[in-house]
C-alpha cells in the first residue's frame, strides 16, 4: 500500500557519555516505524537526564524515555501528537512523584525530557527541564526550547520544572515545519554547557555518519571539560512525503465511485435490499452478506460527487474505524470492496427525529435517560479528540435492542486528522444546533458539541429550539433562551436548570466536559444547579443599556417639553 | 561547571515553594495568586491548555468590523463607480418605453394588448440576452462586452431619435433592441465584483447592483420630458448622460486582472438537476418580475384605470419603483439576520393581499398607490433576501446560477406586463392579470415551505467553499 509513495525518511545516531561522573544518568531512545504507524504516529525521538540520588536519577530517565517511546504508540491515532504527548507524559510523571514520595532514598527522583515528534511535513517538540532541542537549517543554528531553570544565577542548574518534581506538569509544545536537510540535535545540559554554538554548527554541519557526528559531540564535551553526563541524539531529515491527504485516507479516496444501486444489484458479493437515506451528498443503502445472511450499511456517495465529497468521506472511514465503542455503529472490512464505500453495522430501530415525527411524546425522565446515554458516547469521541460536530435527534439512533447509538461522523473534526488544516470558510453542521460562537467562524470544540446535545434534549422535550429555529445562511442573533418549562410546564426545575447551563450562550458558561454535564444529570434533583433565567440587560449587552437609558432620558425630557408648552 | 545537586528532602520542600511563587507570576492567571493549592492546581492544568493552544490557533477570517475598513481598499473604485453608472443608466433605458407607454400608445393607437407586449418586450429579450452576454464576458472580458452593449444601446436609440418610431411592430423592435440595456446585468456586476475578494464581494456586488434606481430615474423624468419635446426627442435627450458615461467608462474602468474560467454548457445542465436551483429561478421571478413588471406597466396602468396624465403617471410609478429599489439591500440585511426563508415568506404574503388587494381596483389613485407602495416595498426585500441567499447555497455555481436567476426574474416580468394588457382586453379590468400573480406568490410560499424542509439538515463544509462570479 505504502510501496513507491515518498515517505519520511530519516538518519538517525546518538552516543552518551558517563564523563567524569560515576554514573550515567541520561538516557535517549529513538523509534522509527513504518507503514501505519508511521503515517499515523510519526517517527518519535526522546532524551531525559535524571537526578536524584543513587541510581534513582537513571531510573527516572530511563524509566520516563522507555514509557513515552512505547505509550506514545498505543495513543489512539485521533489524537493529536501534542494530545498524545501530554497524556504520556502527564502519566509518567504521576508514576515518578508518586514513587518519589514512598521513601526517603528514592526522594526528588525526577527528569527531565524532551521529545521530538516527526510526522508527516512537521515535527512537534515537548520539553520539560534543561535538556535542549537544537535544530540546524541551512547553516543556521536555533535553540527550539527554553530551559525549565531557576533565573537565579546560584541556582540556573536547579530545575523548576521536570518530570516527577510535583503532582502536576506543564509541558511546553513546539511545533513546525521540517525542510529536507534539517539536523535535529537533542543534547542533555553536559553537552550544551560544554560546546558553545560554533562549534555546534561545524559538528552539525558535517556530512559524515550521525553516529560518528553524535560520538565526536560527546567527546568534544567531556574534552571540553564538562563534569556532567554526556549524551547528544541526531535527526536528519532525508526525505519529506508530498504534501497532501495523508496515505491511508487518500488511498480509498482513489477508488471509484459507484454506480446509483437499486434495490436487488449486487455489489462487490452484497445484495442491495433497499436506500436507507438519501441525503444531497451522500446514499446510505442495507445491504445483506448471501454469505453469513448478515445484513450491514454501506455508505457512499451519489456518482456526481466532487473531490472534496470524496475526501470528506475518506475522512469519516478513517475515523469511524477509530472509534470502537459499542454506543456506535462499527465499520466493518469487506476485502472485496472495488468502489468507493463503506460498511457499517446495521441495527434496527429509528432515529429519536423519527420517533418525535411519529408523535412519540418524552417525559422528562426519558429525555434525561437518552441525554445520558448520548453524554456517555459523546464522552469516548471527547477523549480521542474527536469533535462531532452534528449532534442532533436525526443523528441518535435507538436500536430496537435498546440501545442509543450516535451516529454520523460525516463532518466530524480530529484534531489527529486535522491539526495540518489551517482554516475554512464556515462551519459545517446543522444550523439550529449550532452553537453562537460557531457563527463567528470560532472552530468547533467539545464545547459546542456539548451546546448541541442541551439543544437536542431540549428540542426531544419540546420540539423547540432555546433560541429559535435557524435557518442555513442565516447570521442569527442570540438573546437569552427561552425557559423550556414554558413549553413544557412538567420539566422540574434542575432539569431545566442543566438544559440552560448546556445551551448557554457562552461557551464559559457551558458544561466543561461531557462528565460534567453527565454529573449533573446524574445527581438531578440532589444538588441542583443554579442557572440564571434571565440575563439582566446591562450584562448582556452594556451598550445597550446606556442607550435604552438615553432613549429614556430623551422621552422624559420631550414630555416634560410637551408638558410645559401645554401648561403655557 | 554543571553540577546538578541531587534534590533532597529539604531543598526539594524549598523549591516546591519557589516554584509555587514563580509559577503564579508567570501564569498571569488571576486565580493563580491564591497560595492554596486547589487553585494552583487548577492554574496549572490552565498552563497545560495555554501551551497546547498557543500553535493552535488557526487564522482566521477577518471580522466585521475590519471587513468594512478595508472595503475601499480590497478593489478597484473607479470601476465600480464606473459599473453603477453603467448599470444605473442601462436599467433607466431599459424600461424607458414603460413610462413613455401612455404617449407612445396615444400617438400610435394602441389595444391595451399591444400596450402591453410593447413594454414587455425589452424586459424578455433583456433576460434572454443576459445569458448570451453572460457568456460573451466569459469570452472576451466584461468591459469590452460592456462596451459593445452600451455602443449597441446609443446606437438603437440613436436611429429612433433620428428615424422615429411609427408602428406598433417598430416599437417592438425598438423593445428587443433596448433588451441589451437589460443584459447589462451580466457585464457589469462581474466587471466590479471581480476585483473584490470572495469577503467583500457581496459589498461590491450591492453596490454596483444600486443601478436598479435607474428605473425610477426613467419614470419621474421620462413622461415630464415626453410632454415638453415630444416622446422621440426623450431617445435624443437619454443619450446626453449615456455617452457621458461611455466616455468615463472607458477611460476609468478595468477589467480584473484574474478571472475565473469560462462557464460550460455542462456545468448549466448540472445546477439545473438541483430542485433548489428551480425554485430560486422561480422565487425570483416572481419578486423581480413583479418589480420590473410593475415599473413598466404601472404608469399605463395610473393612465388607463384612474384617467391620470402620464406627468403624473410617472411621478406615481416612480414612486413604487423608487421604494422598491430602494429596499433591496435591507431585504438582505434582514435575510441574514432571520433568515432568508422566514423573511421570503412574510414578503410573498404581503406583496401577495397588496396585489390581490389592488386588483379590485380601489376607488381613489393615492389608494391603489399605497397598495402598490406596499407590494413594491415586499418585492423589492424579496429581490435582496434571494441574492443573499442564492450566492450562499450556489457556492460552487454562482456563475451559472445568477444568470439564470436572472433571466427567470426577466422572463417574470414579461409575464406581469404582458399579462396585464391581456386581462385588461379581455376581461375589461386588470383585476385577473393581478389575481394570478398574487396566485404565483401563493405558490412561492408553498414552495419555500419545501425548501425549508430540505434545508433542516447538516450543511457540510464543502458547501462553504466561495467562488468567483
Amino acid at each position: 500500500m505504502h510501496m513507491g509513495k515518498a515517505t519520511l525518511q530519516i538518519d538517525l545516531g546518538h552516543a552518551s557519555l558517563a564523563g567524569l561522573r560515576p554514573a550515567n544518568e541520561d538516557y535517549c531512545a529513538g523509534v522509527t516505524p513504518d507503514g501505519d504507524a508511521l503515517e499515523n504516529k510519526g517517527v518519535l525521538v526522546a532524551i531525559a537526564d535524571g537526578v536524584g540520588g543513587h541510581a534513582h536519577g537513571r531510573e527516572a530517565s530511563e524509566y520516563c524515555v522507555r514509557s513515552v517511546l512505547s505509550d506514545y504508540y498505543s495513543t489512539p491515532d485521533t489524537l493529536s501528537i501534542a494530545q498524545s504527548l501530554e497524556k504520556v507524559i502527564v502519566a509518567v510523571n504521576r508514576w515518578l512523584y508518586s514513587h518519589s514520595r514512598k521513601a526517603r532514598e528514592t526522594a526528588g527522583m525526577a527528569t527531565t525530557h524532551s521529545a521530538v515528534v516527526f510526522r508527516g511535513r512537521r515535527y512537534t517538540i515537548a520539553h520539560v527541564g534543561d535538556t535542549r532541542v537544537y535544530r540546524l537549517r541551512n547553516e543556521k543554528l536555533t535553540l527550539l526550547t527554553d530551559d525549565h531553570v531557576w533565573a537565579h544565577p546560584e541556582f540556573s542548574n536547579v530545575l523548576s520544572r521536570a518530570v516527577g518534581l510535583d503532582a502536576n506538569v506543564s509541558i511546553d509544545f513546539i511545533e513546525g515545519e521540517l525542510e529536507v536537510g534539517d539536523v535535529f540535535l537533542l543534547a542533555s545540559d553536559g553537552v550544551w554547557n560544554a560546546l558553545d554554538s560554533k562549534t555546534l554548527v561545524k559538528l552539525l554541519g558535517s556530512s559524515d555518519g550521525l553516529e560518528d557526528v553524535a560520538a565526536r559531540i560527546t567527546l568534544l564535551a567531556t574534552q571540553a571539560g564538562s563534569s556532567d553526563n554526556c549524551t547528544a541524539l541526531l535527526v536528519r531529515i532525508l526525505g519529506l512525503p508530498p504534501d497532501s491527504l495523508r496515505d491511508n485516507v487518500a488511498s480509498v479516496a482513489e477508488l471509484p465511485l459507484p454506480p446509483r444501486l437499486r434495490p436487488g444489484q449486487n455489489m462487490d458479493g452484497l445484495k442491495v435490499e433497499e436506500v436507507i437515506h438519501d441525503s444531497r451528498i451522500t446514499i446510505l443503502y442495507l445491504v445483506r452478506d448471501p454469505a453469513t445472511d448478515q445484513r450491514c450499511v454501506l455508505k457512499t456517495l451519489h456518482p456526481n460527487a466532487d473531490a472534496s465529497d470524496i475526501a470528506a468521506i475518506a475522512r469519516e472511514e478513517w475515523l469511524a474505524r477509530r472509534v470502537i465503542n459499542a454506543h456506535f455503529p462499527q465499520v466493518l472490512n469487506w476485502p472485496q470492496r472495488t468502489c468507493l464505500y463503506y460498511l457499517m453495522t446495521w441495527h434496527e430501530g429509528a432515529t429519536l427525529a423519527r420517533h418525535l415525527e411519529l408523535g412519540r411524546r418524552y417525559t422528562s425522565i426519558e429525555a434525561a435517560d437518552f441525554a445520558v446515554r448520548m453524554l456517555k458516547a459523546l464522552k469516548v469521541l471527547h477523549r480521542m479528540g474527536i469533535v462531532h460536530r452534528d449532534i442532533k435527534p436525526d443523528n441518535l439512533h435507538l436500536g430496537a435492542d435498546g440501545h442509543l447509538r450516535l451516529l454520523d461522523l460525516g463532518i466530524a473534526a480530529s484534531r489527529g486528522l486535522d491539526e495540518e488544516v489551517s482554516s475554512e470558510t464556515g462551519n459545517p453542521g446543522t444550523p439550529s444546533f449550532m452553537a453562537p460562537e460557531l457563527f463567528k467562524g470560532v472552530a468547533a470544540s467539545e464545547s459546542s458539541d456539548l451546546y448541541a446535545a442541551g439543544v437536542t434534549l431540549y428540542y426531544l422535550l419540546t420540539r423547540k429550539y432555546p433560541y429559535g429555529e435557524i435557518e442555513p445562511f442565516q447570521n442569527p442573533r442570540f438573546g437569552d433562551p427561552v425557559p423550556p418549562a414554558r413549553y413544557r410546564p412538567d420539566i422540574p426545575e434542575w432539569l431545566e436548570s442543566v438544559m440552560l447551563k448546556a445551551v448557554s450562550r457562552e461557551p464559559s458558561e457551558r458544561f466543561e466536559t461531557a462528565e460534567e454535564f453527565l454529573l449533573a444529570l446524574e445527581r438531578g434533583a440532589q444538588r441542583p444547579l443554579f442557572v440564571a433565567r434571565r440575563t439582566p440587560i446591562f450584562k448582556r449587552d452594556s451598550e445597550m443599556g446606556l442607550k435604552l437609558l438615553a432613549m429614556a432620558s430623551l422621552f422624559a425630557n420631550i414630555l416634560l417639553l410637551l408638558l410645559y408648552l401645554a401648561k403655557k | 561547571m554543571s553540577m546538578r545537586a541531587p534534590i533532597t528532602g529539604i531543598s526539594r520542600f524549598w523549591l516546591e515553594k519557589a516554584h509555587r511563587f514563580v509559577a503564579s507570576m508567570w501564569l498571569d492567571a488571576p486565580n493563580c495568586m491564591h497560595p492554596n493549592s486547589a487553585s494552583r492546581h487548577k492554574a496549572a492544568e490552565k498552563n497545560i491548555h495555554w501551551h497546547r493552544n498557543c500553535f493552535a490557533w488557526v487564522t482566521k477570517t477577518p471580522g466585521r468590523d475590519n471587513m468594512y475598513k478595508n472595503f475601499w481598499k480590497a478593489g478597484h473604485a473607479p470601476t465600480l463607480l464606473a459599473s453603477f453608472l453603467y448599470f444605473d443608466l442601462a436599467f433607466m433605458v431599459w424600461v424607458l418605453l414603460g413610462p413613455l407607454g401612455v404617449q407612445i400608445a396615444a400617438s400610435l393607437h394602441l389595444t391595451p394588448i399591444q400596450k402591453g407586449m410593447m413594454v414587455a418586450t425589452p424586459i424578455l429579450s433583456g433576460a434572454l440576452l443576459r445569458v448570451a452576454m453572460g457568456l460573451l464576458v466569459d469570452q472576451i472580458k466584461p468591459k469590452l462586452a460592456g462596451a459593445i452593449g452600451q455602443v449597441i444601446i446609443i446606437a438603437t436609440l440613436f436611429i429612433a431619435w433620428r428615424a422615429g418610431i411609427h408602428s406598433y411592430e417598430e416599437a417592438l423592435i425598438l423593445g428587443a433592441f433596448l433588451g441589451v440595456a437589460g443584459a447589462s446585468f451580466a457585464a457589469a456586476l462581474p466587471l466590479a465584483s471581480r476585483w473584490y475578494p470572495p469577503e467583500h464581494q457581496g459589498t461590491a456586488m450591492g453596490i454596483a447592483g444600486a443601478g436598479n434606481s435607474g428605473t425610477a430615474l426613467a419614470a419621474l423624468v421620462a413622461p415630464s420630458l415626453a410632454m415638453a419635446y415630444g416622446w422621440t426627442n426623450v431617445f435624443g435627450l437619454a443619450l446626453i448622460p449615456l455617452i457621458a458615461v461611455f466616455i468615463f467608462y472607458m477611460k476609468m474602468a478595468k477589467d480584473a486582472p484574474d478571472c475565473p474560467p469560462p462557464k460550460s454548457l455542462r456545468e448549466f445542465i448540472l445546477v439545473l438537476k438541483d430542485r433548489d436551483a428551480w425554485w430560486f429561478m422561480f422565487f425570483y421571478s416572481v419578486t423581480f418580475g413583479g418589480f420590473v413588471g410593475l415599473a413598466s406597466s404601472l404608469t399605463i396602468y395610473f393612465n388607463t384605470q384612474y384617467g391620470l396624465d402620464a406627468k403624473t403617471a410617472g411621478f406615481f410609478t416612480a414612486a413604487c419603483v423608487f421604494a422598491g429599489s430602494m429596499v433591496r439591500p435591507m431585504g438582505g440585511n434582514i435575510a441574514d439576520r432571520i433568515g432568508g426563508v422566514k423573511s421570503l415568506t412574510a414578503m410573498y404574503c404581503i406583496a401577495g393581499i397588496s396585489l390581490a388587494s389592488v386588483s379590485f381596483a380601489p376607488s381613489s389613485a393615492w389608494a391603489a398607490l399605497a397598495m402598490f407602495v406596499v407590494a413594491m416595498l415586499s418585492l423589492g426585500m424579496g429581490n435582496g433576501a434571494v441574492f443573499q441567499l442564492v450566492p450562499q447555497r450556489f457556492r460552487k455555481e454562482i456563475g451559472v446560477m445568477t444568470g439564470l436567476v436572472g433571466m427567470a426574474g426577466g422572463i417574470g416580468g414579461f409575464y406581469l406586463a404582458s399579462s396585464l394588457g391581456y386581462s385588461r382586453q379581455l376581461t375589461g379590468s386588470y383585476q385577473a392579470g393581478f389575481m394570478i400573480f398574487a396566485a404565483l406568490a401563493v405558490f412561492a410560499l408553498m414552495g419555500l415551505t419545501g425548501v425549508k424542509t430540505r434545508w433542516r439538515t447538516t450543511w457540510g463544509a464543502s458547501h462553504l467553499t466561495a467562488a468567483k462570479i
